[in-house]
């Protein structure tokens, strides 16, 4: 078995979970219908100047994308032991973290529909400059890689227990610090018009804790996922 | 080789709770074998080891001559589990769920329609499994075991919640498999003897009796 069929294997997985996640539209749907409220309420709140405040916008574009990752991945590992598939999936002939790493690509496509639906009303009700948007894109894209990671190990952390909600909430911040910090810093200067080339020792740092995290993961994820 | 699965000293204990203690044990190839025992005995932990769900807290397990702690994928690929819940999702028809699986166990087109067939499933394929009564559900977790042609099947609580009918067909389905081990856990004397060949008691994690039926 060699890394092609890992790949194969986790985009089974991943492609199973979008299965799964569309005939039940309602949560996806939940999900982008608070992400696009949240900017809504937001444009009606900041009418006037400060919506062209930079470091505000980027503010209000990371604090949805978080909540939103957070709702994504609450039932990523939770749902699969409530309905005891999580069984199932322990019972695959390939390692922990191939299931690990479908998990994170079914995290990375919910939260990128969710990051279009952010920007895309972004642009219509906050003023979001077009111009902006391809370096807004990277470093989002980068960002959310790094949440669709953290987030989905510390849900297979969480997934035996009894408030797990809770404790993805509680658990998910600290961890999400290192990326929350570079990356609203990076978006508040993207959007006060720096370029892509100028912020990219914080998408370095990004790319970095993704690595670090990875790695960790690929070394780790065997135990956490063992009943 | 003869045996498919060998035990050998195995223990697990929770905390400080002993849910099996010192087991030993062999199964022989094409052997069927029914653990009986009261609730909390140790007969899932025992299976769950042997199909490399969890692991031992000593001694040592080997499924066709390998050691499950040693290379537990390729142990996985011999084992078709069917457990105590099922692996099914709902939001899948029958026929998807299966094809799900069966991308890791390497089933061939040809696998689908055989184990849908010897299921007697044909009828339900498309049906989703949430659509499933409990019986039916448990015939489509069995088609996803024998998915790749598994070496040992290892079956927990096969028959609880099953109706006679349900019963009969399931072990009329899993006689007509005569390639693999077959590791049952059941509360019923009467369908384990219907089933397997061999008998294991178990109680307060330790083999208390051995027979032929």
């Amino acid at each position: 078995m060699g890394e092609r069929d890992y790949l194969r294997f986790a985009i089974a997985l991943a492609v199973k979970d979008l299965t799964v996640e569309l005939r039940r539209a309602h949560e996806l749907l939940s999900i982008i219908a608070f992400a696009m409220t949240s900017i809504l309420v937001s444009s009606f709140a900041w009418r006037g100047s400060l919506i062209r405040t930079p470091e505000v916008l980027s503010a209000a574009l990371w604090i949805v994308i978080y909540f939103s990752s957070i709702l994504t991945l609450t039932t990523s590992f939770a749902r699969e032991v409530d309905r005891g598939t999580i069984e199932g999936l322990r019972s695959l002939p390939t390692p922990p973290f191939v299931v690990l790493i479908g998990k994170v690509i079914y995290s990375l496509v919910v939260l990128l529909l969710v990051l279009l639906t952010t920007i895309m009303s972004s642009i219509i009700f906050l003023n979001l400059k077009v111009a902006a948007i391809p370096a807004l894109l990277v470093l989002f894209v980068v960002g959310v890689m790094d949440l669709a990671l953290v987030g989905s190990v510390v849900s297979a952390l969480v997934m035996y227990s009894e408030g797990k909600t809770l404790l993805l909430s509680f658990l998910f911040f600290p961890v999400s610090v290192p990326v929350l910090i570079p990356s609203t810093q990076a978006a508040g200067r993207i959007l006060a018009g720096y370029t892509l080339m100028e912020v990219m020792p914080e998408i370095q740092l990004l790319l970095a804790f993704l690595l670090a995290i990875g790695v960790a993961s690929f070394l780790l994820f065997g135990h956490v996922f063992q009943e | 080789m003869s045996q498919a699965v060998q035990l050998r000293g195995v223990t697990k204990t929770y905390g400080l709770l002993p849910a099996l203690r010192c087991i030993d044990l062999e199964v022989g190839l094409g052997e069927s074998i029914a653990f009986l025992g009261p609730n909390g005995a140790g007969k899932s932990t025992l299976l769950k080891i042997v199909a490399g769900q969890i692991s031992p807290s000593s001694g040592r397990v080997q499924v066709m001559g390998c050691d499950v702690q040693k290379r537990p994928e390729y142990v996985k690929s011999l084992v078709g589990l069917v457990g105590h819940r099922s692996f099914m999702y709902d939001e899948l028809t029958v026929d998807e769920n299966l094809r799900f699986y069966g991308k890791f166990f390497s089933a061939s087109p040809g696998d689908f329609d055989r184990v849908i067939e010897m299921t007697a499933m044909e009828k339900w394929k498309n049906t989703k499994a949430r659509h499933l009564s409990f019986g039916l559900r448990k015939r489509a977790d069995i088609a996803r075991a024998m998915l790749g042609n598994p070496r040992v099947l290892v079956l927990d609580e096969l028959f609880s919640g099953l109706d006679v009918d349900a019963s009969e067909l399931l072990v009329k389905h899993l006689k007509s498999n005569r390639d693999a081990s077959i590791l049952i856990s059941s509360h019923s004397l009467d369908w384990a003897k219907r089933l397997c060949g061999r008998g294991v008691f178990l109680r307060n994690g330790a083999i208390e009796r051995d027979v032929e039926f």
